[in-house]
């Protein structure tokens, strides 16, 4: 079945991640998102939806590798503390 | 005549009647006839320009007229003005001389690099918002949609811009606070 709706452009989830997760991988994601829709509206769908599975891919990455730092992050912290306390 | 009715024959005063009425003559008759028959040879036209009607014209006589594409025409048989470019006969007229050069407007600028430096280096925010005009300056210019790609293109700037502003002020402000900073603690201790 052919569907000619707007595919997901993943705009406001690539900003969240650009600005919470992971900087570079983010702006990545938006890149690919802020194409979705032009391209949808010049007609070319195929590539709008190409675009947005590369959105959703970069979004997707950048939002496990910032949950891996932050997960990291708070890992070597506590260990840290309990470290400093243990002292 | 041996044929011609009697002026008493149905027929002939119907004749009459016709021929008094549209006040034409043997001679006009015949002549439209044949210029229907030579539709070609003795079709006049007329033009229609700055609301004045002009002609008639034979062919030959239109391309002296300078006649362009979306010019009216009206000739014999015409139900309505048409325009130049829809009457077959006049191809050869207005396609004669080659046509004015489509002027290619080249991109407008992106401002791509630009603004994901504004987004690393000066401000998050702005940056976003000028990256996300910038990528659909190219998508709708291959589009064909130029002013549109032309307002992101001015949308991209003027986000960066601010984006530099804002990094500039964010820099400025810090400096005259380490700036009061010692200057009330040189005060303090003296």
């Amino acid at each position: 079945m052919e569907t000619n709706a707007c595919p997901k452009t993943w705009m406001v989830e690539s900003i969240l991640v650009t600005i919470f997760c992971c900087l570079p991988f983010g702006i990545a994601g938006i890149v690919y998102a802020a194409k979705v829709s032009s391209l949808y509206a010049s007609g070319k769908i195929e590539e709008a939806e190409a675009a947005s599975k590369n959105a959703g891919k970069w979004t997707k990455i950048g939002f496990i590798v910032g949950l891996i730092v932050i997960v990291v992050y708070t890992i070597i912290n506590i260990s840290a503390v309990t470290a400093l306390m243990n002292a | 005549m041996q044929y011609a009715p009697t002026d008493s024959h149905p027929k002939a005063r119907f004749y009459y009647f016709f021929k008094e009425k549209l006040q034409i003559t043997n001679e006009t008759f015949i002549f439209t006839q044949a210029n229907r028959i030579f539709k070609n040879i003795t079709m006049e036209y007329y033009i229609s320009r700055n609301d004045r009607k002009e002609g008639p014209f034979t062919l030959d006589e239109l391309p002296e007229k300078r006649i362009v594409p979306d010019t009216l025409i009206w000739a014999v048989g015409y139900k309505e003005w048409k325009q130049a470019k829809d009457v077959p006969e006049l191809e050869s007229i207005l396609y004669s001389t080659p046509p004015d050069i489509p002027v290619q407007k080249p991109m407008p600028k992106t401002w791509l690099v630009e603004s994901i430096l504004v987004t690393l280096f000066c401000c998050l925010p702005f940056g976003i918002v000028g990256i996300i005009n910038a990528v659909k300056v190219d998508t709708l210019y291959y589009g064909g949609f130029y002013e549109e790609s032309l307002y992101r293109s001015k949308q991209a700037k003027k986000w960066i811009l601010w984006g530099v502003i804002a990094a500039a002020g964010c820099v400025a402000l810090y400096f005259f606070f380490l700036l009061f900073l010692f200057l009330f603690e040189s005060n303090s201790y003296i």
